[in-house]
């Protein structure tokens, strides 16, 4: 019978800890997946509204070819972007002579609602009266504009 | 004694069920829907901007201007006045006029269905030379001389053709259209015109100054009578009736 009632007062104490035990890992490990949640939460969140901006620059962007002249010459020739959207751009200018040559000028910043002037120098191969040039304006988030111009 | 063992141990065994739903909300309420509303403001901000850009681009579709060019002060003026009547619903901004590959900033603002002169601009003109003239606007339309370029020849201006279009847009299929001068009919008047979609267009070019009679009828009904004067240089070489 004592040794009974000593064994119910230590199976007392046991669950006790137990509970303790199991509380405490519970507040760690639950701690931890809370805060990794966060963390993670956070860089999803961040991400996603990089990726809609980038998304949403690329819808919003507008631009056109508003002038193409080319010097007497015929060694340049002169493209003039005008951005009419809400965000600056980034364009590659690429002019392509039918049956002839091809050249290019990268790397043009245009700001909003600025118009710039592009050279796109033909020194190699000079522009002859009346060839056809056709020319493509490639912003860096993949959108065109594009234009067809007959040397003068 | 047994049932309120049994009561203490189910208690305690609730705690860390109990502390994982405090978690578990706790993660919910802090990070899931705090994300969740983030991403749903970065979606609504893309839909709300596109919408715009939408619109946007209806209203530069809709933009529609007639652009006439004419030298200021008679035929051997030096400057050029550039006249520009918009035909669209909406204000329309010109932000540059260009006269061959120079330009000049403007920012004047054409009201709809309203005219504007713009300039007059120098322009220094070279014997044998020809002006294209073209109208750009904020939303990145252009627009060139509806008369075509000017040549400047024998120390005077002179255009392609003097032309006197007319436009009809009033209910109907076949119309009649009759342009007089001084109660005759010039050279390919009356013209039979059928509009088949929007509207109906003939251009009829004429040889002199002088005022002119449009009519356009309907059946045996008039629907349009005007009287418009062609005054080339001291006015534009085009003239626009819409019926």
């Amino acid at each position: 019978m004592r040794g009974v009632g000593l064994m119910r007062n230590k199976r007392g104490i046991t669950p006790v800890v137990a509970t303790i035990i199991l509380s405490a890992v519970v507040i760690a490990v639950g701690g931890a997946v809370w805060s990794y949640s966060q963390g993670a939460a956070t860089v999803i969140a961040n991400d996603y509204i990089n990726g809609t901006m980038t998304l949403l620059n690329e819808v919003i962007e507008r631009f056109t070819v508003e002038h193409v002249s080319n010097s007497s010459d015929g060694e340049t020739l002169k493209v003039w972007i005008y951005n009419y959207g809400e965000v600056d751009i980034v364009v590659d200018v690429y002019a392509n002579v039918t049956g002839g040559a091809f050249n290019s000028t990268m790397e043009k910043e245009v700001a909003s609602k600025a118009l710039v002037e592009v050279e796109v120098s033909f020194q190699a191969d000079p522009l002859q009266r009346e060839e056809e040039v056709a020319i493509k304006v490639h912003s860096r988030r993949q959108n065109n504009a594009y234009y067809t111009y007959y040397v003068l | 004694m047994r049932t309120t063992r049994i009561m203490c141990c189910k208690g305690r065994q609730g705690v860390s069920t109990v502390l994982g739903t405090l978690i578990f909300i706790g993660i919910l309420f802090t990070s899931v829907i705090p994300m969740y509303l983030v991403m749903n403001q970065a979606d609504t901000i893309y839909e709300q901007r596109k919408l715009e850009m939408e619109r946007f681009d209806d209203e530069r579709s809709r933009e529609e201007m007639d652009v006439y060019v004419f030298p200021t002060e008679g035929e051997s003026s030096d400057n050029l006045t550039v006249k520009v009547y918009n035909r669209c619903e909406l204000a329309v901004k010109i932000v540059r006029i260009w006269i061959n590959d120079d330009f000049v900033s403007t920012d004047d603002v054409v009201q709809s269905m309203t005219e504007l002169e713009l300039g007059s601009y120098n322009v220094t003109p070279q014997e044998g030379s020809e002006y294209d003239i073209i109208v750009t606007t904020e939303r990145g339309n252009i627009f060139e001389s509806g008369s075509g370029p000017l040549a400047y020849q024998d120390g005077h201006w002179i255009v392609e053709n003097r032309m006197i279009n007319v436009l009809i847009s009033a209910p109907g299929v076949v119309f009649k259209i009759y342009v007089t001068i001084n109660g005759t009919d010039i050279d390919g008047s009356p013209a039979q015109v059928w509009k088949i979609g929007g509207s109906a267009f003939k251009s009829f070019t004429v040889e002199s100054n002088g005022d002119y009679n449009v009519k356009v009828k309907r059946g045996a009904n008039i629907i349009h009578d005007e009287n418009v004067t062609m005054n080339w240089p001291e006015g534009p070489p085009v003239i626009w009736v819409y019926s």
